[in-house]
């Protein structure tokens, strides 16, 4: 545990406060809180950790929703259940590399992509979905919904199988809808699992970077950039290893901070529906 | 061996196992992605982490790598192998030597080119001059370029699914450094002085001066006249674009030619070659105004500037890595490779700007000549620019391709989005040391003193 966890990050931490830089052979320095200074004026960063936040805000939220849809059709006894299920998990199966590429590169492809063609078809106008700086970072969250949806659904399928029937029989004899016994018997008893799987899925999803990095490059300018892409560039492209580290643990921050909304949200919400 | 893009990987595999059937040797050939191949190989080389016995790479890295005091000087026995004396004056000095030491084996060299649908261009001409009043021909300058683009996307070839006036290299974190250096050569390089990306005296970044930020300001005025979502174009979605038969002008580098001869291709024999156009004004920075000559300010473009071998100087196996390299930069090799589509080689050498070998590959005697003398014209132009390969090269292209694609996107104007830009370049130069750097760049302009 000391090995592979702290260690790295106690060594993490101690390069932000150094000059350490990958390219220039420059005598190590310890230049105190400079590199933490400087991250109260990197606008890039601060403009980075908006466009994360919008991917994961966005991103999981979609994810949650049709994710729970899609489980609780399959809980439901939907035809072909197996095969479907099988198929419902296919894009988690590939790298966010081919994803991106397929979907962000070749499905949103402006030029000879079939949903604009699809749209062309129905008397709509094009979409710059790569382009714009505002629908490239819904492109973003699309591309990722596709693939990590799946995640999602097999998260709130287990949830649901573990939800005892009693209550929920008990209701229907008493003449309760479906969307009763989903809005109050169903829906609290699964948050629990549904915190959970939405803490893991953005506590991924703050470290996106595969899929920008092929679907736009994190452009148009800076508008799909997120913080782990830009940490990549300036550690790995500049060398600058001292200040990425900085960087890095901004995000983390923020990862533990969302985390701890996510625990009181949780035991909020738990206590409300108790 | 590491290389980059699958094509070039997967050709420089089988002459790497001619080579290791008639040695005897075993040899490895590893890709890492384009996106990633700089990143990799120096952060490996500057952490003294083994990556390979070879190094196929751009030439704009040499900076770093040549200049970072990693690679191992080219033998004289590898250099005759390569037919040192046959390389192009240009390549053997920017690309494969450093400091006057030559380090590399040849592989590719490359000038950014203008292509034209010649077929379209002789269909429209009457309509073209009607309606502009104008002769429709190459364009000469980016103002004719416009025209014509306009006049396609809008006219000509309005009623088609897909017909564009242009297609580009505009992307981010791809080629839009090369897309953008090959069109602001013309307006920003004065053939008086040698000086382009910086001042020579100073170092003083010279990218927003109005020389750049007009021709950043005309390029966004075009993109509209190519392909939608043209500004996420890289490498690839430029040249299918073209051979695609979607566009009736292209700036790309030499493989436009021998892929419009493969099966994909829809343009064979319908494309013509030439040299990027130029600026009709020029900023003269000495002068510190517009100047213009007898005609356009032409100042081809050496983007990427070519792919090469290089051999880390910590190499167990100099003697093998050498014989391969040289192998691979033979000129039986290369002329073999520059004539195969997808190989990534274009023409650099004597021997692979001898429109005999074309012709000998099946192409007709006027466009091998026409494809030969438009590298040639390009490559020999007195005021071509070779592309930056300075120390800290990745981060100087970040910050302009960043500038680049946010004032093509409207999220800034030309000139606040390169003032930006010239800021951080600043930075960098600072960072870097900017006696050290204006020193190198010197180097590469072949000043002294």
């Amino acid at each position: 545990m000391l090995a592979l966890s702290i260690f790295p990050l106690v060594f993490s931490l101690g390069l932000t406060f150094t000059n350490v830089n990958l390219f220039r052979r420059v005598p190590l320095q310890f230049i105190g809180l400079d590199n933490w200074a400087r991250i109260f004026t990197d606008e890039a960063l601060l403009e980075t950790l908006i466009n994360t936040i919008i991917f994961v805000g966005g991103g999981v939220a979609i994810q949650y929703v049709f994710g729970l849809a899609l489980a609780v059709a399959l809980n439901r006894g939907l035809r072909e259940q197996r095969l479907m299920r099988i198929l419902f998990l296919l894009p988690m199966m590939v790298s966010p590399i081919a994803v991106g590429f397929i979907i962000g590169r070749m499905v949103f492809s402006e030029g000879f992509g079939p949903i604009n063609d699809l749209l062309e078809a129905v008397g709509l106008p094009a979409v710059a979905w790569v382009t714009s700086p505002g629908m490239a970072k819904v492109t973003i969250i699309l591309v990722d919904t596709w693939q990590w949806t799946p995640l999602m659904m097999l998260l709130m399928l287990v949830g649901l199988q573990g939800i005892p029937g009693e209550p929920i029989q008990a209701a229907r004899v008493d003449g309760a809808s479906e969307w009763q016994i989903f809005r109050h018997i169903v829906f609290p008893l699964l948050l629990p699992v549904s915190i959970t799987a939405i803490l893991i899925r953005a506590l991924e999803a703050f470290k996106i970077i595969d899929i920008i990095r092929v679907v736009t490059g994190g452009g148009p300018g800076r508008a799909t950039e997120s913080v782990t892409a830009y940490v990549y560039n300036v550690g790995a492209k500049q060398g600058d290893l001292a200040y990425a580290a900085s960087a890095a643990y901004v995000l983390l921050f923020v990862v533990i901070g969302v985390s701890f909304l996510a625990l009181y949200i949780s035991r909020r919400v738990q206590e409300r529906y108790a | 061996m590491v290389a980059g893009p699958a094509g070039q990987l997967d050709y420089m595999k089988a002459k790497a196992a001619e080579w290791a059937a008639e040695t005897g040797a075993t040899v490895r050939v590893d890709e890492i992605p384009f996106g990633e191949l700089n990143d990799k190989v120096l952060a490996a080389l500057s952490t003294d982490t083994f990556i390979a016995d070879i190094i196929n790479i751009g030439s704009n890295l040499g900076g770093d790598l040549m200049g970072g005091g990693f690679m191992a000087a080219a033998p004289d026995w590898a250099q005759q192998r390569a037919d040192w004396e046959g390389i192009l004056p240009i390549f053997r000095s920017n690309q494969l030597s450093f400091g006057g030491v030559a380090y590399g084996m040849p592989w590719d060299g490359d000038v950014l080119m203008y292509y034209w649908r010649a077929d379209a261009f002789e269909e429209y001409a009457d309509e073209y001059e009607a309606a502009t009043g104008q002769a429709l021909g190459p364009a000469q300058s980016w103002s004719e370029y416009a025209s014509i683009a306009k006049f396609f996307t809008e006219n000509a070839w309005s009623d088609q699914e897909e017909g564009y006036g242009l297609v580009e290299l505009p992307m981010r974190n791809n080629q839009g450094w090369n897309g953008f250096m090959t069109r602001a050569a013309g307006y920003a390089k004065a053939p008086n002085d040698p000086g382009f990306f910086f001042d020579p005296e100073t170092m003083e970044p010279r990218i927003n001066n109005p020389g750049f930020v007009r021709a950043l300001e005309d390029w966004g005025a075009v993109i509209e006249y190519g392909p939608p979502g043209m500004l996420n174009f890289g490498w690839i979605e430029n040249a299918l674009s073209f051979v695609g038969g979607i566009a009736a002008q292209d700036i790309q580098w030499g493989d436009i030619g021998p892929m419009s001869k493969s099966p994909d291709s829809v343009v064979e024999g319908a494309v013509g070659y030439g040299p990027a156009p130029g600026a009709d004004e020029y900023w003269d920075p000495v002068a510190g105004a517009w100047a213009s000559g007898d005609g356009p300010n032409q100042a081809p473009f050496l983007g990427f500037g070519g792919w090469f071998n290089l051999v880390p100087a910590t190499s167990n196996h100099l003697a093998a890595a050498f014989d391969l390299a040289s192998f691979l930069g033979s000129p039986a090799v290369l002329a073999e490779a520059a004539v195969t589509a997808g190989t990534g080689v274009n023409p650099g050498t004597a021997a692979t700007l001898d429109p005999a070998l074309w012709v000998s590959a099946g192409w007709p005697e006027d466009e091998a000549k026409a494809y030969t003398d438009a590298i040639r014209a390009s490559l020999d132009h007195p005021n071509a620019v070779f592309d930056m390969r300075l120390p800290g090269f990745p981060e100087y292209k970040d910050a302009l391709e960043l500038a680049v694609s946010e004032a093509l996107s409207g999220q800034a104007s030309a000139q606040d989005a390169l003032d930006e830009a010239a800021e951080t370049w600043n930075e960098i130069t600072d960072r870097l040391g900017r006696d050290e750097q204006l020193r190198i760049y010197r180097e590469a302009l072949g000043l002294t003193g």
